[in-house]
């Protein structure tokens, strides 16, 4: 699934979000302040809706264009007080559902009402072209800070349960990054020595890593040997090489072709990290589409202009614009340049 | 005319550049995209001002802005401002001409490279009205009596051997203290307080009546030049 653009509004906070996302790789540059985050948030807000997860509070407008097996789709709706009042998902030209407050369409048919606290996509999931689409807005991943763990601890029933898992479908399970880490490393799938090769590119000075049990003998927990040390557990790394560890596994770990948000993927990350990280974001062999916000001159530098998007902010309306529109990468200077020298960049924030 | 503007900049030349601009050549528009110059049919006078992001990494956008320049090919002067730092005019001056000998680029426009000696706030500095209050206070009175700007060229101000600063953040932290006796608020990022036309005023008479302040005439004269021929 690929999201083209996304427009959502606040009611009641009164804002309104016009964004355009390029197809594989969207970086959100922007000053501080300005809502790149806001906008990851309102992204991962249309997965809470999928899954039925309203706040009895929200009083939200959207429209979500994405681009499905290559069909174009746009699923759009309201919500008030935390009531759905209007709903529709189109596929192309053709209508898959539909909702208002007299009726329910389900390909053109009158269905029995259903709550209005739930989104037709979570109600009608398994039906016809709604199940791929609703999957598709399942593999939403937003990764921050909040994202790490402090310290993993996995009961050995997760180990136990995957026995009809192979690699391919474990990445389509609903266990976590480390679960997900825990069963390839006992079933020793491929993807586990791939997550240690590039953690080692990193971190040279890790020799290896594994699971086993923690220091009560119940849980599992993460360790990692370094070249002059004994095994360290995960809650023993420093936040730069947790934050390492997870990313890495993340890319590596997460469905294919998921829809990836990391906010500010740069912080407590040396550029070693970065550079990898980086390599992973530009070679995507895992088809995700990636949305990231950054900062960091370094990042912004090593990203093909075409995949920036300028995040803006006039009065309560936060849109995008992008390369074209900015009149980006026509000049010699620097990209990290040319972007800071961008009244849109440095001023960004409009009344 | 147009003008192609580099400047050290970060945050201060940014902003007070314009505004003296608009002051001393009003009839210069900005411009924020240099390449519209790129048609022909555009007439008028313009300017593009570039932020360099600091010292020596600005010297990447010197040959960078001389090819944005050459390519767009409407650009009468290629403007070059940037701080001398603990070295003099002309060792700053040749270091931005070397790097451009170095890349072999023919510039299309005539280079003016105007160092700000020893850095844009030793400029501020030549402000007199700043030093008529009685300025009171140990802060103030350690620098007036280690050197009186008001009397003194603050563009030849040593910084003491006590100082532990550059010399640019030792006359930046002067003037930032004077600005305070003043009721002003001075900072790299916010710095309105000299951007107006009395300000300005101020350090050109300064310039005239004492000879202070030499390259910060030099960028006077080149905006008096660059006025009469446009």
């Amino acid at each position: 699934m690929i999201i083209t653009r996304l427009e959502y509004v606040d009611k009641t906070n009164k804002n309104t979000f016009i964004l355009n996302f390029n197809d594989i790789l969207t970086i959100l540059v922007g000053v501080s302040g300005v809502g790149k985050t806001r906008v990851l948030n309102c992204i991962n807000t249309m997965k809470k809706i999928a899954m039925g997860d309203l706040a009895e509070t929200a009083n939200i407008d959207w429209s979500l264009d994405f681009v499905v097996d290559g069909s174009g789709c746009k699923w759009s709706g309201q919500i008030e007080n935390g009531r759905i009042v209007k709903e529709s998902m189109a596929k192309g030209e053709e209508m898959i559902f539909s909702r208002d407050e007299k009726e329910i369409l389900l390909e053109g048919v009158s269905v029995p009402k259903v709550s209005d606290r739930l989104s037709l996509l979570a109600v009608f999931w398994g039906v016809g072209d709604i199940k791929r689409m609703y999957e598709e807005i399942m593999h939403i991943y937003f990764i921050n800070i909040n994202s790490i763990p402090n310290e993993v601890y996995i009961r050995p029933s997760v180990a136990r349960d995957a026995n009809g898992m192979n690699e391919e479908s474990l990445g389509y399970t609903n266990l976590s990054i480390y679960e997900k880490m825990l069963v390839a490393y006992m079933k020793g799938f491929d993807v586990f020595e791939d997550i240690k090769d590039d953690y080692i590119t990193v971190f040279p000075m890790v020799e290896d890593m594994k699971f086993d049990y923690d220091r009560t003998g119940s849980d599992y927990t993460f360790y990692l040997k370094e070249k002059t040390t004994d095994w360290i557990s995960y809650e023993g790394l420093s936040s730069g090489m947790k934050k390492g560890l997870f990313h890495i596994a993340a890319f590596n770990m997460l469905p294919e072709g998921s829809i990836l948000l990391i906010d500010e993927f740069e912080n407590s990350m040396g550029t070693r990290c970065l550079d990898l990280v980086l390599d992973m974001l530009n070679s995507n062999e895992r088809n995700y589409q990636i949305i990231v916000t950054s900062h960091h001159p370094y990042v912004i530098n090593n990203v093909d202009m075409a995949h920036w998007q300028v995040v803006l902010r006039g009065g309560s309306r936060i849109y995008t614009k992008g390369k074209e529109e900015l009149g980006l990468g026509r000049s010699h200077h620097e990209a990290f340049k040319q972007l800071m020298n961008l009244e849109e960049y440095t001023e960004g924030i409009f009344d | 005319m147009n003008l192609y503007i580099l400047v050290e900049g970060r945050r201060t030349e940014s902003i007070v550049y314009p505004s003296w601009l608009g002051h001393l050549l009003p009839d210069f528009k900005r411009i924020k995209d240099p390449f519209i110059l790129k048609d022909k049919s555009i007439k008028g006078n313009h300017y593009y001002l570039f932020d360099g992001g600091g010292y020596p990494n600005m010297l990447k956008d010197v040959v960078a802005g001389a090819m944005d320049l050459n390519e767009i090919g409407a650009f009468d002067y290629y403007i070059i401002c940037l701080d001398t730092d603990d070295e003099d005019c002309y060792e700053r001056e040749q270091a931005v001409l070397d790097r451009l000998e170095e890349s072999g680029i023919e510039l299309s426009a005539e280079l003016v490279v105007i160092t700000q000696k020893v850095c844009i706030e030793s400029w501020f500095l030549g402000n007199r009205e700043l030093m008529k209050k009685n300025l009171r206070g140990a802060d103030i009175e350690k620098y007036i009596n280690f050197y009186d700007v008001g009397e003194k060229d603050p563009e030849l101000m040593p910084k003491p051997i006590y100082s532990t600063d550059s010399i640019a953040m030792f006359h930046y932290k002067y003037l930032k203290t004077l600005m305070k006796k003043n009721g002003m608020n001075y900072t790299k990022g916010r710095p309105y307080e000299v951007c107006s036309k009395n300000y300005l005023t101020e350090l050109i008479l300064r310039s005239f009546y004492t000879g202070h302040l030499e390259s910060f005439a030099r960028f006077v004269d080149l905006c008096m030049k660059i006025k009469e021929r446009a």
